[in-house]
């Protein structure tokens, strides 16, 4: 099930993904927010109702929002993919490498993504997007996956020459509106193996990222965790889980992203998450 | 004026702390804001000022719970090495760009609250820190014009988990336990708390002096940081900025002399105020 947050008619709502429209959840359920309905435990009553109902909406009238419109907490995970037969030096990294990002560096599905008026190094990131579900503190690796609501995608945009201005990477990943999450999140039911989804970006149709989850250093389980060892995660937090290969700085000269290109990125069965660039 | 978040008798509330005691905001806005976020988010501490001309405290301040002063801010970024003389001493080179990680405020516990010492580590340090509250939204603004945009002022304990800062080329890791830190006790308006290149520090930890500084030592002051961070987001009413740590944290003892369950840490800001909090067993 396709779970999406929208705006339309000049309200928020949330809803299900049905037949290339929306069977609105806002005005069926008492949560206010898909964040809520999430932590409400209410994703098999959403899937009864939509099943018995005619979408409500068009996709192509709305507004997108990200699928969980205000998370507490998104924790990204820096180089956590191998290329292709590589053999990691003394076994690759103990450790993943975590950093947060606001919701406020993220445009919507559809929505422009800028490229900063002080950079011309505007790379993408095509990543799955884990959504946690329900609250958890010390999560054993063996159970994580239960604490998954579902997956979105993301594009953890970044500046490239902001990254290592200082000693920390904050400011070369939290440009205005520099990446994008969406356009919806999948339930977790729909994905049998989240090491086997296929992470494909292109830019303006030229393929630049077509990598496998199957290359992920750090798996998702381990990954949650390993964050919930340093903190509860809570309904609605995002987990962006790296990025396989062909970022625009892996090229020579590297291929930023310009004003005028469109970035996609698919990655099935979640969907394609498009986003036109445009000059901040 | 000193602008808290509060709760008192099971509910929370907002207000301003006098030399005699809290006064309510809520009900006393023509806003009817109902947290201190909502009220810099209206541009209202001039208001707020005129509504509590006269008025009685409604609460001695020893019968109201000192909450975080902005329970749900959207951002935090805090500096890291920005002291020049703790640079120098720790034998790096004065930066050139500022070094900014974020860190989510359930890491924070307020004033008089208890930090729990953390599960997976011995190497639990403190690092006394001015903060900077924004006021008004901006991007893009000059350093001469930066200081326009901020609020006031308030007390950090930026805690850290030393080997967890480790773990990869970030520091977020170890920045971001669950009450790890500490924020609050209030915050000082800017007009109240004076010059922020020119405030005193100490950081006392059970009653021993650790940290004794004053902001002017910063490499990159508080205006500096709002411009440099404006560049490349949106700064928000409760966004907070804590400018970093100078010597005397507890990494730095040989050997270092790590928190641990029992301790209290106080971090004092002249002209902010004193923040005070301690440590308590992992669950």
């Amino acid at each position: 099930m396709k779970l999406i947050s929208y705006r339309h008619g000049g309200r928020e709502a949330y809803g299900v993904v049905k037949d290339g429209g929306i069977v609105d959840m806002s005005v069926r359920m008492d949560h206010p927010s898909l964040k809520q309905a999430i932590a409400g435990l209410s994703v098999g009553e959403m899937e009864k109702i939509a099943a018995n109902a005619d979408a409500d909406v068009s996709l192509d009238d709305i507004e997108y929002m990200f699928p969980i419109t205000t998370p507490e907490k998104i924790f990204c995970i820096g180089r956590n993919y191998r290329a292709y037969h590589e053999v990691l030096e003394d076994g690759g990294p103990k450790w993943p490498s975590i950093f947060p990002r606001y919701a406020s560096s993220f445009a919507p599905h559809g929505e422009a993504i800028y490229r900063p008026a002080v950079s011309d190094q505007l790379d993408y990131e095509g990543e799955i997007g884990v959504i946690i579900g329900k609250a958890g503190r010390h999560i054993p690796e063996e159970n994580a996956l239960d604490y998954v609501a579902g997956y979105t995608i993301i594009n953890e945009g970044t500046v490239r020459d902001w990254l290592k201005k200082g000693t920390q990477n904050s400011p070369g990943k939290n440009f205005h509106r520099s990446g994008a999450i969406g356009p919806w999140m999948v339930t977790r039911d729909e994905i049998d193996d989240s090491d086997a989804l296929q992470i494909k970006t292109t830019v303006s149709d030229e393929i630049r990222q077509d990598g496998g989850s199957d290359m992920m250093i750090f798996k998702i389980p381990f990954v949650i965790s390993h964050i919930s060892k340093i903190t509860w995660l809570e309904p609605g937090d995002m987990i962006a889980t790296g990025s396989p290969g062909g970022s625009a700085v892996e090229s020579d000269p590297p291929n930023w992203l310009k004003p005028g290109e469109t970035i996609s990125i698919n990655i099935e069965p979640i969907g394609t998450l498009s986003n036109p660039i445009a000059a901040e | 004026m000193k602008l808290a978040s509060f709760a008192v008798a099971g509910r929370n509330g907002f207000g301003v702390v006098t030399d005699d005691g809290v006064i309510g905001l809520t009900g006393r806005l023509s806003g009817r804001q109902q947290t201190l976020r909502e009220l810099l988010e209206a541009n209202a501490i001039d208001e707020a000022r005129s509504a509590i001309e006269g008025v009685a405290p409604d609460y001695p301040l020893d019968k109201v719970e000192l909450l975080l002063p902005i329970p749900d801010p959207e951002k935090i970024y805090c500096v890291g090495q920005n002291y020049r003389e703790h640079i120098l001493e720790m034998g790096f080179e004065i930066p050139t760009s500022p070094s900014i990680f974020s860190r989510y405020i359930r890491t924070f516990v307020p004033h008089e609250g208890h930090m729990v010492m953390p599960s997976h580590s011995e190497e639990f340090d403190y690092e006394g820190e001015m903060t900077v509250v924004i006021g008004r939204p901006t991007r893009h603004v000059s350093t001469a014009d930066a200081l326009d945009y901020v609020a006031g002022y308030t007390v950090c304990n930026d805690g850290s988990i030393r080997d967890w800062q480790r773990t990869g080329p970030q520091v977020a890791p170890g920045k971001n336990w669950e009450r790890s830190g500490m924020l609050g006790p209030w915050i000082t308006t800017a007009d109240e708390a004076g010059d922020p290149a020119n405030m005193n520090l100490t950081t006392h930890v059970n009653g021993e002096l650790r940290q004794q500084s004053n902001t002017r030592d910063l490499v990159f002051p508080a205006a500096y940081l709002i411009s440099y961070i404006s560049t490349f987001i949106t700064l928000m009413p409760g966004d907070m900025i804590t400018t970093g740590s100078p010597a005397g944290v507890a990494v730095g003892f040989n050997p270092p002399k790590w928190l641990k369950p029992g301790d209290k840490v106080e971090v004092e800001i002249e002209n902010v105020g004193t923040l005070a909090a301690d440590v308590v067993a992992p669950e």
